[in-house]
């Protein structure tokens, strides 16, 4: 099927066309003619009528099977469609979104389920019911939002919804195909190679497989239809050192397209690579002192640096005003937004965010789409030259420096949406053959005065955070002879004292580019969500980092064996 | 399609599902069970190797695992909204170490005590029949319980030398003959296809009518086996099945309150659900009852006679009796024992009987959830008389003993995750006097006016509510009726009315019973409390109680939805 990107504009007679899709004709039409009644007729005496309303189904198909030990737990099949309602009060320049109340717990969009029946009345229903929800909600809340405004004092005026042209767009459906009896046997295969590394106390081997649309429908006339899927194998084991220490590590396979699901041969390599890691750093010596001075970072542990540092400072720029002081932190906003025309980033790097690629060096990017999910074209950024912020991503949410969406609003389904990185492309002017990287790394050391240096080869997710880290500790770490390059894995470690300005502190970036696929982290605690995005990065070298001892204590071993190796 | 030609239809589907064959699983025994064997070796290593492993010795190691199989469907106005099929195994591992007399299980007591509550402890283990995976599972559940028991041990003695002495000094843990038992029973075959349709059809019935503001057909199939083995020699399987169809629709009212109807149907084979026809009655008149309770007027705070219908009798009589004769009550210190010195005194009316007997698994033909075969301590459930003509005779005991009842007497029970505690089962009211609904419906006359009351008070039905049993609340008890009438002394037709929940103290609520009818009726529910949510019955009579205390209910505030339903658009106020 081609993936090719089809604008056009659906008239009402295309959409009832059972040629389309007949589940989405019924499901479009419920959803038109609810809206319709809905901005024609939903007022509440005195009050103020609906001024923009939007929603968006995301109809999904799931498989999950998760494996541990060469057997199969919780087997799951289903299928759901959800309705998601955005619905504003008041006007462009005041409504009632961007505003978390003392209910900040709630602070999420209304969502409910729909009828898996393409039932014209059943869908309108469901429809009509979420709407009249999310209605009274909007009025509460705009109300608060201006009792807030006025106590305040708040005088500056960022509208809350920018104006932008209606498109429509549809993406011809590419169903995911699934053959569920190889992959059970496949996960069996995949979780059973733990069977020979006894050191490895606890394995999971997971496939999630998500077949999703999205349809997508808003009052100033924007139609959407897009296949939006979701494949991932994910692997995680855990096991303590001698000394009790807790080690653990996931390895993560995503993809959004046939094309893209990994040959099965990369994941056996995947599930080896895990064991043998994770049984290697249960024999590996901690990290005894700190350590201060350059770092190398590689491969996947430059992606989560790029993404923790750099996408989640460059995404979500809009600031939310957040009734309660003391829960503020919860409802991040982008810190990079206010800095537009400084130095962010080493002068060395350029970065844009593209969501039109479809691949890098070969690989799929998944955090590629066409429209997103406010129905704006997606469009190419160019944020940083050579280290200058020069632009921001922005969705319908306008900041104080950009009025207009560039097609960067997406959400998990129960967020609210916010501008984020899609594929975010960090290239650097001049770069270093990688393993030249690695003398330049340790001359950098030998300069510092030290016996060696510390090269990191993976970094934990973004979610396993402590609470005063703005960079998870390193999972793989290797101390380096500056004598002789030789290398011995650490376990054990965590940063300390980073900030942004790690980034303006990359002193040299590697030749070769690496491309990172995962899943982008939400900026509110209270409705965290994940959405798939690509980062396409160097390897670097960092002038400065300091690394010391996790403080985590040590727990007990366990007191028999495990039973395999008994 | 007609109403004749559809139940038509319904009829034949009941007699095509009658004759499905029963599936037949593979003769298993206990001896070559995947599961019991992986369970059994792992328990003979663990035990083994742990029981001196410090010096605090362990004396008792349980597994139990819950292998539960669901088939969940659900439909709206005639579409169906979601639709499930599940299969899921806990595990529950349950150490115990010190001795009987005293454990890690044994209370905390005083300042900070909630904060040793233990938390989730079950583990979801593979449902392959893999003994490689399921001992991996379970070696590593043990090693945390274990663990977990050792620093709960210390704490527990320490609190118990710096705390004021207990009133019961049972010991923790009775001694029990270890059982052996095996059963298995297939999961029901479900005609999809066939219940899609059924569901459809249904749930359209509720289309009619502009009131509804939610409404849910749903149908659940579960079947659930327990795999028990413990130290002491136990080995039970059992399986049991549950299969419910239910109904619901809410409506709200233009004050801002909301009101639902609730009706389940509860059997453990498909066949015994009723017919098409005779659901769709029962929808019919609920959605009347809630067009007449959207209407009904509101009943300010009022107390007088009343009555409860059988299945509001035995939902009332769990909520406030039962739970207060549950053994461990007895002993915990932050409990409000309001029973536990009545012993052989007059707690009800001369007249009234109650017992809890798991064994029952019908009443009348009508299937009850609450009956068991073992309880998850491995101990045979028996029917316990708790309440003989009028006298408190015994509680619900688990394994954990109390002052006078050193035993258990099966009624230990628990969902995934939860430590066992005493748990009602079937609860059955009975009634020496009995008379016609008639009759009894006159004697609540007759106490309205010698009471000199406006109006007394039906309760047809009531959907559970809260029972505070802990000396840090209230020790009272609200229950919520979901459909009351106000009944007038002169003649006047019934009135529905709405906005009112129960209120009253436990000791004087039960000694206000004055008459009961000959209409035993069965309640099937899944009760909620600190050991989980367990599935239940009660059956009782009406009941004629002399004086009942009713105040406001809460209510949302929210008004109803501005537009009406879709389908009903031409209703639409201008």
């Amino acid at each position: 099927m081609s993936r090719a990107f089809l604008p056009l504009l659906l008239s009402p007679l295309l959409l009832t066309a059972p040629a389309a899709d007949a589940a989405s004709g019924e499901l479009l039409r419920a959803l038109s003619d609810e809206m319709k009644r809905t901005v024609e007729r939903l007022e509440m005496k005195k009050l103020d009528k609906p001024y923009f309303v939007s929603y968006s189904v995301r109809d999904v198909r799931r498989i999950s099977i998760e494996s541990s030990f060469g057997a199969i737990k919780d087997p799951h099949e289903y299928r759901s469609r959800q309705l998601k309602v955005d619905l504003r009060v008041g006007g462009r320049t005041l409504d009632n979104a961007h505003y978390v109340g003392k209910d900040h717990w709630s602070y999420r969009p209304l969502t409910g389920p729909l009828a898996l029946d393409d039932d014209y009345d059943a869908l309108r229903y469901g429809t009509w019911s979420l709407t009249d929800k999310a209605y009274k909600q909007a009025l509460q809340r705009l109300a608060q939002k201006k009792a807030y405004k006025q106590d305040k004092l708040i005088t500056e005026e960022i509208p809350d919804l920018s104006e932008e042209q209606a498109q429509s767009f549809e993406e011809p459906a590419a169903d995911l195909a699934f053959d569920h009896a190889l992959w059970e046997s496949r996960m069996r295969k995949l979780s059973s190679i733990f069977k020979k590394y006894p050191a490895i106390q606890s394995s999971e081997v997971d496939l999630y497989w998500t077949q999703r649309y999205t349809y997508f429908v808003d009052s100033e006339g924007r139609r959407v239809i897009k296949p939006d899927h979701d494949f991932e194998i994910y692997m995680s084991a855990s096991t303590q050192a001698e000394d009790g220490m807790r080690l653990g590590d996931r390895r993560r396979f995503i993809s959004k397209t046939r094309a893209g699901i990994p040959l099965f041969s990369e994941l056996e390599t995947g599930a080896l690579r895990l064991a043998k890691d994770l049984t290697a750093l249960a024999k590996a010596p901690a990290l005894d002192k700190p350590y201060i001075g350059p770092v190398m970072i590689e491969g996947q542990a430059a992606g989560e640096f790029f993404d923790q540092l750099l996408a989640h400072n460059i995404s979500f720029p809009r600031e939310l005003w957040v009734e309660q002081d003391s829960v503020k932190e919860q409802f991040h906003s982008g810190s990079l937004a206010g800095r537009l025309g400084l130095r962010v980033l080493s002068p060395l790097l350029n970065v844009v965010d593209d969501p039109s690629l479809e691949d890098a060096e070969g690989k799929p990017l998944i955090g590629h789409y066409s429209v997103d999910d406010e129905g704006i074209p997606a469009q190419k950024v160019t944020l940083i030259e050579r280290g200058i912020l020069k632009d921001l991503l922005m969705s319908r949410s306008p900041t104080k420096e950009r009025e207009r969406s560039n097609g960067h609003g997406r959400a998990a389904f129960w967020e609210h949406t916010t501008a984020r990185i899609s594929n975010l492309v960090i290239d650097a002017d001049k770069t270093v053959p990688e393993d030249e990287l690695k003398q330049a790394f340790l001359r950098e050391a030998k300069e510092f005065g030290l016996d060696f240096g510390l090269i990191v080869r993976r970094i934990a997710e973004e979610d396993r955070q402590e609470k005063d880290e703005v960079l998870a500790a390193p999972v793989m770490l290797y101390k380096v002879d500056v004598s002789n390059g030789r290398e011995e894995l650490v376990r054990g470690a965590r940063f300390t004292g980073v900030s942004m300005r790690a980034l303006r502190d990359v002193l040299a970036a590697g030749d070769r580019r690496h491309v990172y696929n995962y899943y982008q982290l939400g900026p509110y605690k209270s409705s965290r969500g994940q959405v798939q995005a690509s980062i396409v990065h160097p390897s670097v070298l960092l002038g400065e980092m300091e690394l010391k001892k996790t403080d985590k204590k040590p727990d007990k071993l366990p007191y028999l064996k495990h039973p395999h190796f008994d | 399609m007609n109403r004749h030609a559809r139940s038509l239809i319904a009829a034949l589907l009941a007699a095509v599902l009658a004759h499905l064959p029963a599936r037949l699983l593979a003769a298993e025994t206990p001896d070559d069970d995947p599961v019991l064997s992986a369970m059994r070796k792992e328990l003979e290593r663990s035990f083994s190797a742990l029981q001196n492993a410090e010096k605090t010795p362990l004396y008792f190691l349980g597994y139990q695992i819950r292998d539960t199989r669901s088939y969940h469907l659900d439909a709206l106005l005639g579409a169906i909204r979601s639709e499930n099929d599940r299969r899921h195994r806990f595990l529950d591992v349950d150490v115990r170490v010190g001795s009987r007399k005293l454990d890690n299980t044994h209370q905390i007591k005083g300042a900070g005590s909630w904060l040793e509550r233990s938390g989730e402890r079950h583990t979801e283990v593979t449902v392959d029949d893999d003994g490689d995976a399921l001992r991996a599972d379970i070696w590593r559940r043990t090693d945390k319980a274990f663990k977990e028991a050792f620093r709960r041990y210390t704490k527990v003695v320490t609190n118990k030398a710096v705390t004021a002495e207990e009133e019961d000094k049972s010991w923790d843990f009775s001694e029990e003959k270890p059982a052996r038992f095996y059963e298995k029973i297939p999961h029901p075959e479900v005609d999809k296809n066939a219940w899609r349709e059924r569901l459809r059809r249904i749930s359209a019935t509720f289309k009619k009518y502009p009131f509804i503001i939610d409404t849910g057909v749903s149908l659940s199939v579960d079947t659930l086996h327990r795999y028990m083995v413990n130290s002491e020699g136990a080995e039970i399987v059992t399986g049991d099945r549950y299969i419910r169809l239910s109904y619901r629709i809410s409506a709200r009212t233009d004050d801002g309150m909301d009101l639902d109807r609730f009706r389940s149907y509860d059997a453990d084979r498909l066949e015994d659900l009723p017919g098409e026809a005779a659901i769709i009655a029962d929808m019919e008149r609920s959605a009347a009852e809630l067009q007449a309770l959207h209407k009904a007027p509101l009943v300010e705070p009022f107390n007088g006679p009343a009555i409860f219908r059988n299945r509001a009798t035995g939902v009332y009589f769990h909520e406030i009796l039962g739970h207060r004769l549950e053994g461990h009550r007895q002993k915990l210190e932050e409990e409000g024992q309001t029973f536990t010195k009545k012993l052989d005194k007059l707690i009800t009316a001369p007249f009234i009987t109650v017992y809890d007997d798991p064994k029952l698994d019908r009443f009348r033909g009508q299937f009850l959830r609450g009956a068991y075969r073992y309880d998850d301590e491995g101990v045979a459930s028996r029917r316990v008389d708790l309440i003989l003509r009028g006298k408190l005779k015994a509680f619900l005991m688990s394994r954990s003993p109390i002052e006078r009842f050193g035993n258990s007497n099966g009624h230990g029970r628990r969902s995934a995750g939860h430590e066992v505690v005493a748990r009602m089962g079937n609860l059955i009211v009975k009634s020496r006097q009995r008379v016609s609904s008639q009759r009894l419906r006159e004697m609540l006359i007759e106490e309205i006016r010698k009471q000199g009351k406006p109006y007394g008070l039906i309760f047809e039905d009531i959907a559970g509510g809260f029972t505070s049993t802990s000396r840090h609340g209230t020790q009272s008890f609200k229950v919520i009726p979901k459909l009351v009438y106000r009944v007038y002394p002169d003649g006047r037709p019934d009135e529905a009315v709405r906005g009112v929940d129960i209120v009253g103290t436990p000791l004087t609520a039960f000694t206000k019973i004055i008459g009961a009818g000959d209409d035993p009726g069965v309640f099937n529910g899944t009760c909620g409390a600190e050991s989980g949510w367990v599935p239940v019955s009660a059956v009782a009579p009406s009941i004629l109680v002399s004086e009942i205390e009713v105040e406001k209910k809460f209510k949302s505030s929210d008004k109803p939805p501005v537009l009406s339903p879709p389908h009903h658009e031409k209703e639409d106020r201008p």
